[in-house]
């Protein structure tokens, strides 16, 4: 168990006890799913390692899958916090540069929750989009709000957010969710590499933002 | 390679004289394709070494002296078929003619085979990432062998000296995302629509979004 979160305020909820049986139940599910994968998330595991009852978690949650989106809304959530407590530039705003914020905070994010962000990234979900490629896509379309230009062809938008989740995925596979945030400029490269090009996407990738 | 190809069959039970390796390699196949053709049916939750036994034609005592248990055979089937993507990825890639051609043959030649058997690209995909980490590890392991296929980018990258390390990587993994959504979403047969998308993709990252785009549009030869 995590020890409790020292003087400073945090917003991270990593810093803090679980403060429910709600929060320990999710995170004993993203802590099982890591490390065995959802299909070792059985409710007697999830509910063993949580310390709490089958009863507790039913009154929380439908099922295992409900409980899995809500891990996802979290983390989604958390992402957008993050990327409105960045303080940005007026260069920022600007797309392609804003979508600098937005790709940051979800490095950020993962790199601090790595457990639930494998749950969005690695977990195939039944049926829907996966909770990973829809996240990646509301950061685009919130980044390109500011867009001037006429949005590039499909194909091009497409693997601008494959690429982004792939380099992630792997990470995230690979254990290194933590070396993620250091990859920030692959990120942004390929992310921006489809819409403006590759000398582009180079010196808008290498400029460090002014947030850290 | 052919040999992979066609189904494994069935030897003729009771005595013959067939040598002891002939026997456990034709046993090994056929329990490998009867996973394979399971999980891409009934995914890997849904089935049962039972499921495989039945399928294969072989006795759980066969299956237990090929695998320790049902992960370990369908790692086995997962390696075994990548073997065989990477085959066909590979006969076209170091082919003749313009490079950019052949990456465009090469995903169309694999969405092809992936529509015309989507089993297989459900379990290349989507399943070998459901088994838990261990899987998860295999389907990583399985994009970079795919990686040397773009290589010879790097000849044609004007900026080859600026680009990360991680580019080869970085246009797989945006390859394979666009696949395993395509194929989690149950649109296998479809794939090859998408051919352009997986060109582009593929080449943006080395080349560029216009010569992306060009190769991306060429003819179907």
């Amino acid at each position: 168990m995590k020890g409790k979160a020292s003087g400073e305020p945090s917003s991270r909820r990593q810093n803090r006890e679980p403060s429910s049986q709600r929060e320990r139940i999710l995170e004993a599910l993203a802590s099982i799913c890591a490390e065995h994968g959802s299909g070792a998330a059985t409710i007697q595991a999830i509910v063993a390692r949580a310390g709490t009852s089958k009863r507790t978690f039913y009154r929380e949650f439908a099922g295992k899958e409900e409980a899995l989106e809500a891990i996802a809304d979290e983390f989604r959530d958390r992402v957008l916090e993050a990327l409105t407590e960045r303080p940005r530039s007026g260069e920022d705003r600007q797309w392609p540069d804003s979508l600098r914020l937005g790709v940051a905070a979800l490095l950020e994010t993962v790199a601090a929750e790595p457990e639930p962000a494998k749950v969005v990234f690695l977990e195939p979900s039944s049926g829907n989009r996966p909770a990973g490629e829809l996240l990646i896509a509301e950061i685009f379309e919130r980044s390109a709000e500011s867009a001037s230009e006429p949005p590039p062809s499909p194909a091009a938008a497409r693997a601008a957010r494959a690429g982004a989740q792939g380099l992630i995925v792997d990470q995230l596979i690979a254990d290194r969710a933590d070396t993620l945030p250091a990859l920030l400029p692959e990120l942004l490269y390929i992310s921006l590499v489809p819409y403006v090009g590759q000398r582009e996407a180079l010196r808008r990738s290498q400029v460090t933002g002014e947030s850290e | 390679m052919n040999q992979e190809e066609a189904p494994a069959e069935r030897l003729p039970s009771g005595r013959h004289r067939l040598p002891r390796e002939v026997v456990l390699e034709s046993q090994r196949r056929r329990i490998i394709e009867a996973m394979i053709a399971s999980v891409g049916t009934n995914g890997y939750e849904g089935t049962s070494v039972a499921d495989v036994l039945e399928r294969a034609g072989v006795s759980r005592a066969t299956f237990y002296e090929h695998f320790s248990d049902k992960l370990d055979c369908f790692l086995a089937a997962h390696d075994s078929l990548v073997d065989s993507l990477l085959a066909g990825v590979g006969q076209v890639c170091s082919g003749a003619g313009d490079w950019t051609a052949r990456v465009r043959s090469a995903l169309a030649g694999l969405v092809e085979r992936f529509a015309a058997h989507p089993g297989e690209a459900r379990v290349a995909l989507v399943e070998v990432t459901a088994t838990g980490p261990d899987g998860r590890r295999r389907y990583r392991t399985a994009l970079q062998r795919f990686t040397p296929f773009l290589e010879e980018g790097y000849d044609h990258a004007e900026l080859r000296r600026e680009l990360s390390a991680l580019t080869l990587r970085m246009a797989v993994g945006s390859v394979a995302s666009i696949l395993f959504e395509e194929v989690a979403a149950g649109r296998a047969e479809s794939l090859p629509d998408r051919v352009g998308e997986l060109t582009f993709a593929a080449l943006a990252p080395l080349l560029g979004p216009e010569a992306a785009a060009r190769a991306a549009e060429q003819d179907r030869a």
